[in-house]
C-alpha cells in the first residue's frame, strides 16, 4: 500500500465528502453567522424529490405557459403575477434537468441552495437572511446554528406567509368587565 | 308558648346579670387567651423540618460555593419530595464580553403566542393561578398607543386585518426602576444586563410591580401550580426554578440557556422569525447590525429606562 | 426601678379596671380584632390569592389603610406644633393625646405592611447589617427607617414625660425638647417620604406628580386633627381631663385651613388633568367620570368629594362651628372623604389603567376587609388603653406613693 498521503483514490473520497457535505453552496458561504452554521436541507423536506424518478431528462415538455391540470396542478405559481410578467413553472425549473432549478441567466442550482435564486429577484430580504435579520436560526447565539432556508417558510409556489390560528389568550382576569363583543377590548 | 318563653326570659335573665356583675380578670384573661391558643392553633405547621440555616438563607450575592452547593441540593431535594420530579439546579455565570439584546420585527410578529407557551414550558411558571411572561398586544395599525391595544384577542387566524402585533415582556433596562425601589436588593441586574431575581430573598411587597413600566413582573399570589409531566427538568436557580409561594417573578431572557449561548425559548418558538436575540457588544452579531441599519424604536423610550428590547418594523 | 415598675402596674391596674361601657367597648373591639385574626390565618395558610389583588392591581385595600393612617400618625404633630414652636400654653397639655394618637397609627402602619407582603417570615431582610437594605435609593427603606424612627420618638417623649408626672417631678428640658422638635420635622418626613413612593414612579403617570406630597400632607393635616376633636371631644364626655377650650378652639380653625387647602390643591390636580387630556389623565378619567365603560370608583369619589365639601363649609362657617354637634358631624364627613380620596381614591387608579393599556378593576375580598377591620379594631384598642392608663397620670389621679405602694381608691372616670 502507498503512503496514505499520497493516494489519489483517498483524495477522491474526501473530495467527494467534501461535496456532499450539508449545506454548502456553489458560492462560498462566507456570510454565515457561524463556519458551523447550516442551511437546513430542502430535498429532504419534499414530498417529490427526486423530480428525475418520474421525469426522464430526455423527454421534452409542452414549454407553453398554461394552467396544470393533471399533476402538480396545486402548484400556482402565485407571485410575478401583478408584475404582468407571469412567472411560471420554466422560469425557476431546469427544463430537461428537473432536478435543478436555473436562474435568469441560465445557471443551474440544486433545490439545496434555492435560496439563492430566491435572493436574485429578492435582494433586500436575501440579504437580510444572510445576516439572520429575516427569517428563522435555532441552535446557538454564539456557536453552529440552524438556519431555515426560504422554502421553509415560504412555499415558493404560494410565497405570502400564511395566516395561522393563535394560541389561547391569557385568562380572564378576575376584576376584569365581562366583554360584550368578542372584538377588541369589549371596553 | 309558656316553655318557649321561659328559656328566652332566662337568656334575658342570665345576659342581666352578667352585664351587673364585674368581670373577674382571671377569668376574663384566660378566656381571651383559651381564643388565641384556638387562634395560634389553626396557623399551619411546617409542612418539613424547620431549620434555622434556611431560615436565615443569605442573599444570593454574599453565597460562597458551598453555601451554593447545599441550598441547590435542598432544593432538587424539595422539589422532588413536593412534585415527584428530579430536576438539576445550574448557576451559570454571566460570560465576559457580553451584553444581551433583543430585537423584535413587529413587521414579521403575526400574533400567534406561540413565544408565551414556549416560556410558560421552559420556565415553569404557574398554570394555575396563570403566570405569563409574555403579553402580545394586538394594536390597531397607525397607532401605538397602547390604550388601543387589546391583550385578550381571540380570533381564528392571524394576523388580522388592520392590525399589528407587539409582544411584550420584561426588557431587561440598563436603568431598571424595579431595581431601584427594590427595599432589600432582591432584584439587580448582572453583568450580561439581565435584570434577576433571587426568589428565596423577595420578600414580596410588589413595590417592582408597581414600578415596572412594562407591566413585566409577575407575582406569586398562590403556590405555583403545575403539572409534573410539564416540568421543565433543566432549572437554574436566578431563572427558572420553581418558584416559592409570595416572590416575584419575570422573564430572564431564559438565562440558563442564553449563558450557554443558546437562544431563549421564545425566539426558538416563533414561526415567523419576528425575535432576534444575541450580544450587543459584538460588532458582527445580528442585533448589532439591526441597531444600526433598522429603524428601531424603544417602548416608553421617555422614561429613560434604556432597555435591552428593540422594537422595529422593516 | 422599682418605682419604674409600680407605674406600669399602675397603669396596667387602670387599663384593666372600668365602667361597664369601658368594658363593652374594649370587648367589642376586641372582638372584631380575632376576626381580624382569623381572617389572617386564612392569607396565612392560602397565600395572598384570597384578596382580590392581581398583578395588574397589585395593591389594594391593605396599602390604601397604610397610606391613610401614615398621615394620622404625622397629624399629631398639628398639636405640637402650636405648643412648641409657637408657644400656646394650653396645647402643651393635649400634646399627650396627639402622641398617644401616633403611636396606636404607626402600630396600625406596621401591621398593615405586614398582612400585605408576600412573605411576612422574611421582614428580617428588610433591616439594616442582619439583612440587605436597598438605602438610599429605595423609598421603601427610607420609609421603614422613618417609620421606627417616628414610633421610638413617640414613645419616649410622653414615655418620659408621663413617668416624671407620675413622679410628681418636674421633666428635665434637655431630655424633651430637643426629640419634640425633631419630631416636629420628622412627622413632616414620614409622610413626605410615603408620598414619594408613589411619585418616583415614571411609569405611573397619575401618581407622577410634584403635587403628590404636598395633597398628603394637605389630606393628613386635615383628617388628623378631625380625629383628635372627637377624641378630645369623648375625652371632655367621660373623663375628668380638662381640656383647655382654647386649645379646641384653635385645633378646629387649623383644621379648617388645612380642609381648605386639601380642597384646593385636589382642584389643582383636576384641572391638570383635564385641561391637558393627554395618555397621561387616563387613571383621573378613570377615577372621576369612567374609562371605556369602566366606573366602579365614581360615585366613591363623589361622595368623597360631597364630604368634603360639607365638612369643610361646616369648618368654616362662623355660626355652625361653634357647636360641637356640627364640628364633630363635620369631623366625621372629611374623615370618611379623605378615607376614600386617599385609600381608593389614590391607590386603584395608579393601576387604572395598566401600563399596557388594560383595564382591571379591584374590590376588596371578604379576606381583606376582614383583617383591616381587625387591624383598624387594634389601633383603637391600643388607643382606648393607652388612654384609659395615661390620663389618670394627667389629671393627677395616678401619682407614686413615696411610703406605702397604694393604688388610687377613686376612679377619675366619674360621668357614667
Amino acid at each position: 500500500m502507498p503512503p496514505m498521503s499520497y493516494n489519489p483514490l483517498l483524495l477522491l473520497f474526501l473530495a467527494a465528502g467534501l461535496a456532499a457535505a450539508p449545506g454548502r453552496a456553489a458560492e462560498g458561504e462566507t456570510w454565515k453567522i457561524h463556519p458551523e452554521d447550516t442551511v437546513k436541507r430542502r430535498t429532504s423536506e419534499m414530498e417529490m424529490y427526486k423530480c428525475s424518478d418520474c421525469h426522464s431528462e430526455t423527454a421534452d415538455f409542452n414549454p407553453n405557459e398554461r394552467v396544470l391540470k393533471d399533476e402538480h396542478d396545486d402548484k400556482r405559481v402565485h407571485f410575478g403575477e401583478e408584475k404582468g410578467e407571469n412567472e411560471w413553472c420554466f422560469s425557476c425549473h431546469k427544463q430537461g434537468n428537473y432536478n435543478r432549478l436555473k436562474r435568469k441567466s441560465g445557471k443551474e442550482l440544486g433545490f439545496n441552495q434555492s435560496y439563492v435564486l430566491c435572493g436574485a429577484c429578492h435582494g433586500e430580504a436575501y440579504r437580510d437572511w444572510k445576516l439572520n435579520i429575516h427569517g428563522r436560526r435555532v441552535g446557538f447565539w454564539n456557536g453552529a446554528g440552524k438556519i431555515a432556508s426560504c422554502a421553509e417558510c415560504h412555499d415558493p409556489h404560494d410565497p405570502a406567509f400564511k395566516a395561522m390560528k393563535p394560541e389561547k389568550p391569557p385568562a380572564w382576569p378576575r376584576g376584569k368587565k365581562k366583554r360584550r363583543t368578542v372584538q377588541g377590548n369589549g371596553e | 308558648m309558656a316553655n318557649k318563653k321561659q328559656p328566652e326570659k332566662r337568656l334575658e335573665e342570665k345576659v342581666r346579670n352578667r352585664l351587673k356583675t364585674p368581670v373577674d380578670r382571671r377569668v376574663f384573661l384566660k378566656r381571651f387567651l383559651q381564643g388565641a391558643a384556638l387562634l395560634a392553633a389553626g396557623f399551619p405547621a411546617k409542612s418539613e423540618a424547620f431549620s434555622w440555616k434556611d431560615f436565615f438563607q443569605k442573599h444570593y450575592k454574599e453565597m460562597t460555593a458551598e453555601d451554593k452547593k447545599r441550598i441547590f441540593a435542598r432544593i432538587e431535594r424539595e422539589t422532588k419530595k413536593r412534585l415527584g420530579v428530579s430536576v438539576t439546579l445550574k448557576d451559570p455565570p454571566p460570560l465576559d464580553g457580553v451584553e444581551y439584546a433583543y430585537c423584535l420585527n413587529l413587521s414579521k410578529c403575526i400574533g400567534c403566542r406561540r413565544c408565551v407557551y414556549a416560556c410558560v414550558r421552559e420556565n415553569n411558571t404557574s398554570r394555575d393561578p396563570e403566570i405569563q411572561y409574555i403579553k402580545v398586544l394586538e394594536m390597531p395599525k397607525g397607532s401605538l398607543d397602547v390604550e388601543e391595544g387589546d391583550i385578550y384577542y381571540d380570533a381564528k387566524k392571524v394576523p388580522r386585518e388592520g392590525k399589528f402585533y407587539m409582544p411584550v415582556q420584561c426588557h431587561q433596562c440598563t436603568n431598571p426602576p424595579c431595581v431601584k425601589v427594590c427595599p432589600v436588593e432582591a432584584t439587580w441586574r448582572e453583568k450580561d444586563g439581565i435584570v434577576v431575581i433571587d426568589y428565596d430573598w423577595c420578600i414580596g411587597c410588589r413595590y417592582c410591580e408597581a414600578a415596572c413600566p412594562y407591566e413585566a413582573r409577575r407575582f406569586n399570589f398562590a403556590t405555583p401550580a403545575l403539572p409534573p409531566a410539564e416540568i421543565n427538568p433543566d432549572q437554574s436557580y436566578l431563572s427558572n426554578r420553581i418558584r416559592p409561594r409570595g416572590v416575584m417573578e419575570k422573564c430572564t431572557f431564559c438565562l440558563h440557556r442564553v449563558r450557554e449561548g443558546r437562544y431563549p425559548a421564545c425566539l426558538e418558538a416563533c414561526p415567523t422569525g419576528s425575535r432576534k436575540f444575541g450580544n450587543i457588544l459584538d460588532p458582527k452579531s445580528e442585533v448589532r447590525r439591526i441597531i444600526e441599519e433598522k429603524r428601531i424604536f424603544v417602548f416608553k423610550e421617555e422614561l429613560k429606562t434604556h432597555p435591552r428590547f428593540y422594537y422595529f418594523f422593516d | 426601678m422599682k418605682t419604674y415598675l409600680e407605674f406600669w402596674k399602675g397603669m396596667i391596674y387602670q387599663v384593666l379596671n372600668g365602667s361597664r361601657l369601658y368594658y363593652a367597648w374594649v370587648g367589642s373591639l376586641l372582638a372584631v380584632v380575632l376576626l381580624g385574626a382569623f381572617g389572617y390565618r386564612q392569607q396565612f395558610e392560602s397565600g395572598l390569592i384570597v384578596t382580590r389583588m392581581s398583578d395588574q392591581v397589585s395593591w389594594g385595600a391593605y396599602i390604601a389603610n397604610f397610606t391613610y393612617i401614615v398621615g394620622l400618625a404625622a397629624a399629631a404633630v398639628m398639636l405640637t406644633i402650636p405648643a412648641y414652636l409657637y408657644r400656646r400654653g394650653e396645647f402643651k397639655k393635649i400634646t399627650i393625646i396627639g402622641e398617644l394618637f401616633a403611636i396606636a397609627a404607626i402600630v396600625m402602619c406596621l401591621l398593615f405592611v405586614t398582612v400585605d407582603m408576600g412573605r411576612p417570615d422574611r421582614f428580617w431582610h428588610i433591616f439594616p447589617f442582619i439583612g440587605r437594605m436597598n438605602w438610599p435609593i429605595s423609598m421603601l427603606s427610607w420609609d421603614v427607617i422613618v417609620l421606627t424612627g417616628y414610633l421610638l420618638l413617640n414613645l419616649h417623649i410622653p414615655g418620659y414625660l408621663l413617668y416624671k408626672k407620675y413622679l410628681g417631678e418636674e421633666p428635665t428640658r434637655r431630655y424633651y425638647l430637643p426629640f419634640i422638635f425633631i419630631s416636629i420635622f420628622w412627622a413632616i418626613s414620614i409622610h413626605t417620604v410615603t408620598a414619594f413612593l408613589y411619585s418616583g414612579l415614571g411609569g405611573r403617570p397619575f401618581w407622577n406628580s410634584a403635587i403628590l406630597a404636598p395633597r398628603f400632607l394637605a389630606s393628613a393635616f386635615a383628617v388628623g386633627p378631625c380625629f383628635l376633636l372627637l377624641a378630645i371631644g369623648l375625652i371632655q364626655r367621660f373623663t375628668r381631663y380638662a381640656v383647655p377650650d382654647e386649645a379646641v378652639r384653635l385645633l378646629r380653625n387649623i383644621t379648617a385651613v388645612t380642609l381648605v387647602i386639601n380642597l384646593f390643591l385636589f382642584g389643582c390636580e383636576v384641572f391638570k388633568e383635564f385641561y391637558t387630556d393627554s395618555s397621561h389623565s387616563s387613571s383621573a378619567k378613570y377615577l372621576l367620570i369612567g374609562l371605556r365603560g369602566s366606573h366602579m370608583l365614581v360615585p366613591y369619589i363623589w361622595t368623597a368629594l360631597l364630604f368634603n365639601v360639607a365638612a369643610t363649609l361646616a369648618f368654616t362657617n362662623r355660626k355652625l362651628n361653634r357647636q360641637p354637634v356640627y364640628i364633630h358631624t363635620a369631623s366625621v364627613l372629611a374623615i370618611l372623604g379623605i378615607w376614600i380620596e386617599k385609600g381608593m381614591g389614590l391607590i386603584i387608579p395608579g393601576f387604572v389603567p395598566t401600563p399596557l393599556g388594560d383595564i382591571v378593576e379591584y374590590t376588596p375580598s371578604l379576606v381583606e376587609i376582614e383583617v383591616c377591620a381587625g387591624i383598624w379594631a387594634f389601633g383603637l384598642l391600643l388607643f382606648t388603653l393607652m388612654l384609659k392608663a395615661v390620663i389618670p397620670i394627667e389629671t393627677g389621679d395616678l401619682r407614686v406613693k413615696r411610703d406605702t405602694i397604694e393604688f388610687p381608691v377613686r376612679q377619675p372616670f366619674g360621668k357614667i
